[in-house]
């Protein structure tokens, strides 16, 4: 009952019959709007789900354990066995010593075959298994890894500017320095935008501990991971409209060149809009190139009403310059350089990275299977007869080819002895 | 009315077509008892699907047009992966009633959703044209005439020596491919199921990309240099989605292939006459070529179909040439950029014809996705199409791409203005503004060259 258990569990038509399940439940979802979204809280959030989800990962787990422990473990080469093989042959005593003339025609023919009592054996490819296993242990890591993830991850961003405090899932973090890397000026041909920002790090402590954090792979800081997702500028500003004054320190995501952020700066005033303004503007036939200043840049600035969305005229003002637009009195400080930080605790975090590397470690030795596979040639001696059998993991055909030329070798080679 | 009889004819000989293919497999079989479940099941399908079609009033109680051909794609997969299936399990011969209600349901889902879809038809047409019942028999009528060569010809068939090619697995995928190649009804507008497939696939491929890129916390950002965004691209890309797609319509037909040639040959070395040896050998040879036909044959039909499908989702683009004269105070062309035409930003491959002589001198003009223009004729240094297929001549375009309509090869539109090869060849210009300006002499000298060139015919 138990063997007939693990022979289902670890069964590829197991794994099939639960791959088309999950492909059912995804088009089942994509009648509705976010079929993604509902078919990872179907996975991840239902009971059905989940019972199908760890059941997938059981059965590659078994699948994998039951196909290592084939190939790595010892046959016991017996009548039953050879029977069993891709082909196989059964041929009366011819000497005292069959098995040994079966080795030395087998040597012949390119299979290296050790006796040893009744029986004799040639096992090529025995550890081809590994890349599957890899591969599949991959998944499986992946597979645990998110699930904990997606039931015990907490994430937060926030913005934090040099010197400044931000608490993200429950721990103060504080960034002591910040290198954006920003260019003095950026040239941008055409309307697709170019820029690229390389390089960007930030130092922020954490309980008295520092760590750079950058754009790249999350830094480790405790039992957080840190990331900069975005980066924008400070932008003071002051003025006033009417008799309402305001004074605020804005965080303007306007880069890269071209992108506009509105901003609230009086609740009952409506939006006022930014953008960076080329310093220059370069024509030459159909190209058009506009320089923006990155360092010091120029924002074009318009009020956005809220009832139409229209945009009042523009004004073009640099930071320490002050201005007027749709009636309202502006003055800018000096820009400073933000970072927006993403904090994430997760336990799971470094296991689906593992399992990625799995992955594509199996994937990429994947490849090397159409010549690594496993080979075995297995004889036997009985009272009366000598049971000789072949198999081939792939390439069956080209395999029993294979033995029928051994098998009339060693036909000719016994009538000889006869 | 003529519409109607049209429509029905044809999807009645499509349906009649499917259905002479599984009955030449039952004869060759021995079992053309089944061909009457199969056959019930198509007849019903028509009754049933015709009227929940053509029912006024039903329609809008059933569900929408797209589910319906949500439904018909999976259900032409099912029939393609039932095959599959047949060929990795290979399953015992069930109980007579089993294979009558399977042959029963084969024949039901061959026809019923174009019935519905006919049904749903043809009430429109004749609810529009206010001829319901001149409708409906003209109809119905294409309906029986698509239908008679199944009855008329199922004599003939009898007596065909079909051989035994077909098994139950390559059947399933021949009928599978025959209805994606038939298609729906063309009228609804549907795609091809192969591009719902793959837009399919891109779609849960960018899903999962964003997803994935979450929870490994490296989510992709408009400026900030993020580490393997390339590669993550690339893997859910859609390059992988189209090689997915591709996958999933030709594993069947492939795994049928390799189930076919990877049988072993017959062992004849213990055979002690030479006659019978041949005998085996060419028995085993014939089944080979005889059950490899229709699956190379399905196979061929899905290369063509992913091809066809490949063409419709990128078409070429090729505009008419704009007449163009010299301007009146100087001996140049001048083009603007942004006029009639449209303007050049819009990255279209425009063409322009001057009349010289009894000659007309062709020429392309392109804006390279770096903003600058570029200018040639419209033809290259080596392609030269014969008299009869002077239409080949030229370039169109696709994507990012120009191409050369003789050699189709791809010319990348950075790379107009640059001499050799199948490029087009250059013409010397100069942008005044938002004018493209070619001297006259120039263009001619140009062309003269061109026609002065020993062209070889084609690169390839």
């Amino acid at each position: 009952m138990l063997a007939r258990f693990i022979k289902i569990l670890s069964s590829w038509k197991t794994t099939a019959v639960l791959v088309i399940g999950f492909v059912a439940v995804y088009l089942r979802y994509t009648f509705g709007e976010k079929p993604y979204e509902d078919w990872l809280n179907f996975i991840f959030k239902s009971l059905p789900g989940l019972a199908m989800y760890i059941a997938l990962i059981a059965n590659l787990l078994a699948m994998s354990i039951r196909a290592a422990a084939a190939k790595l473990g010892s046959e016991s080469i017996v009548p039953e066995l050879i029977k069993s093989m891709d082909a196989w042959v059964e041929m009366p005593l011819w000497s005292t010593t069959p098995l040994e003339d079966v080795s030395e025609v087998a040597k012949a023919a390119g299979f290296g075959m050790e006796v040893e009592g009744a029986t004799a054996a040639w096992r090529r490819g025995r550890y081809s298994f590994v890349p599957g296993t890899l591969f599949r242990l991959g998944i499986v890591v992946f597979m645990i890894a998110a699930l904990m993830s997606a039931h015990l991850r907490v994430s937060a961003r926030g913005i934090l500017y040099e010197g400044g405090e931000k608490e993200l899932t429950g721990k103060v973090f504080k960034l002591e320095s910040l290198n954006p890397n920003l260019p003095e000026t950026f040239l941008q041909v055409g309307e697709k935008s170019t820029f690229n920002l390389k390089g960007v790090s930030a130092v922020v402590s954490l309980m008295g501990h520092k760590y750079t954090v950058t754009p790249g792979l999350p830094k480790k800081a405790q039992d957080r991971y840190l990331r900069i997702t975005n980066l924008g500028y400070t932008q003071p500003i002051s003025g006033k409209t009417g008799s309402a004054v305001f004074d605020w320190d804005v965080f303007l995501d306007v880069l890269p060149p071209g992108k506009i952020d509105a901003k609230t700066i009086l609740s009952d005033v409506d939006s006022l809009s930014f953008s960076l303004a080329p310093s220059k503007t370069i024509e030459k036939g159909l190209v058009t190139g506009r320089l923006y200043n990155i360092e010091n840049p120029m924002y074009s600035l318009s009020i956005i009403d809220s009832a139409t969305g229209k945009h009042s005229e523009s004004a073009i003002a640099s930071p320490g310059e002050e201005t007027k637009v749709g009636g309202v009195d502006i003055t800018l400080g000096d820009r400073s350089v933000y970072i927006q930080m993403q904090a994430v605790k997760d336990p799971a975090l470094k296991w689906l990275y593992f399992g990625v590397v799995l992955m594509l470690e199996g994937l990429a030795l994947l490849i090397g299977r159409f010549f690594w596979y496993e080979r075995k040639l297995y004889a036997f001696r009985t009272y009366e007869a000598v049971l000789v059998g072949y198999s081939e993991e792939f390439y069956k055909k080209w395999g029993i080819l294979r033995f029928e030329n051994l098998r009339e070798s060693l036909t000719a080679y016994a009538r000889s002895r006869m | 009315m003529n519409q109607s009889l049209l429509i029905a004819l044809r999807e009645a000989l499509q349906c009649s077509a499917v259905l002479l293919l599984v009955r030449a497999y039952l004869i060759a079989e021995d079992r053309k008892r089944d061909f009457v479940p199969l056959l019930a099941g198509t007849l019903v399908a028509i009754a049933v699907g015709f009227t929940l079609g053509f029912t006024p009033g039903l329609a809008k109680k059933l569900p929408a047009n797209e589910t319906w051909a949500f439904m018909r794609y999976l259900a032409e997969l099912c029939t393609l992966y039932l095959g599959l299936a047949f060929v990795l399990l290979r399953p015992r011969e069930p109980s007579r009633a089993a294979v009558g209600a399977a042959f029963f349901i084969l024949g039901f889902s061959i026809a019923f959703f174009e019935a519905r879809a006919f049904g749903f038809i043809l009430l429109d047409t004749g609810l529009m044209e206010k001829k319901m019942a001149v409708t409906v028999a003209s109809g119905l009528g294409g309906l029986v005439l698509g239908l008679l060569p199944v009855f008329l010809a199922r004599k003939w068939f009898d007596r065909l020596r079909i051989p035994r090619g077909l098994t139950v697995a390559t059947l399933l995928i021949s009928i599978a491919v025959l209805e994606f190649a038939f298609g729906s009804l063309g009228e609804f507008e549907e795609p091809a199921v192969f591009i719902a497939i793959e837009r399919g696939i891109r779609f849960f491929l960018a899903s999962a990309k964003e997803h994935f890129m979450a929870a490994m916390m490296l989510e992709g950002h408009t400026f900030l240099h993020v580490p393997f965004k390339g590669l993550v691209d690339y893997l859910f890309g859609d390059r992988v989605s189209m090689a997915a797609m591709l996958v999933i319509v030709t594993a069947p037909p492939i795994a049928a292939l390799v189930d076919i040639f990877g049988r072993p040959s017959p062992f004849v070395s213990d055979m002690d006459v030479a006659a019978q040896k041949r005998l085996s050998m060419a028995f085993f040879r014939r089944e080979l070529v005889n059950q490899s036909v229709p699956v190379l044959a399905s196979l061929f039909v899905i290369i063509i179909l992913v091809h066809a499908m490949n063409i419709s989702l990128n078409p070429m683009y090729e505009p008419t040439p704009v007449p163009v004269r010299v301007s009146g105070d100087a001996n140049v062309i001048r083009i603007s950029t942004n006029g009639n035409a449209g303007d050049f930003g819009d990255g279209l491959l425009r063409k322009y014809v001057y009349f010289y002589g009894n000659k007309q001198i062709t020429f392309l003009a392109v804006q390279k996705s770096d903003g600058t223009v570029g200018v040639a004729l419209d033809e290259c240094e080596i392609c030269k199409p014969a008299e009869w297929n002077k239409a080949a001549q030229g370039y169109a375009q696709r994507g990012d791409h120009l191409v050369c309509k003789y050699c189709m090869t791809p010319i990348a539109t950075s790379t107009v203005n640059d001499p050799g090869g199948c490029n087009p060849i250059p013409i010397p210009f100069w942008v005044d503004g938002s004018q493209i300006s070619i001297r006259l002499d120039e263009l001619i000298r140009v062309y003269n060259e061109a026609r002065a060139l020993n062209k070889k015919g084609t690169h390839l």
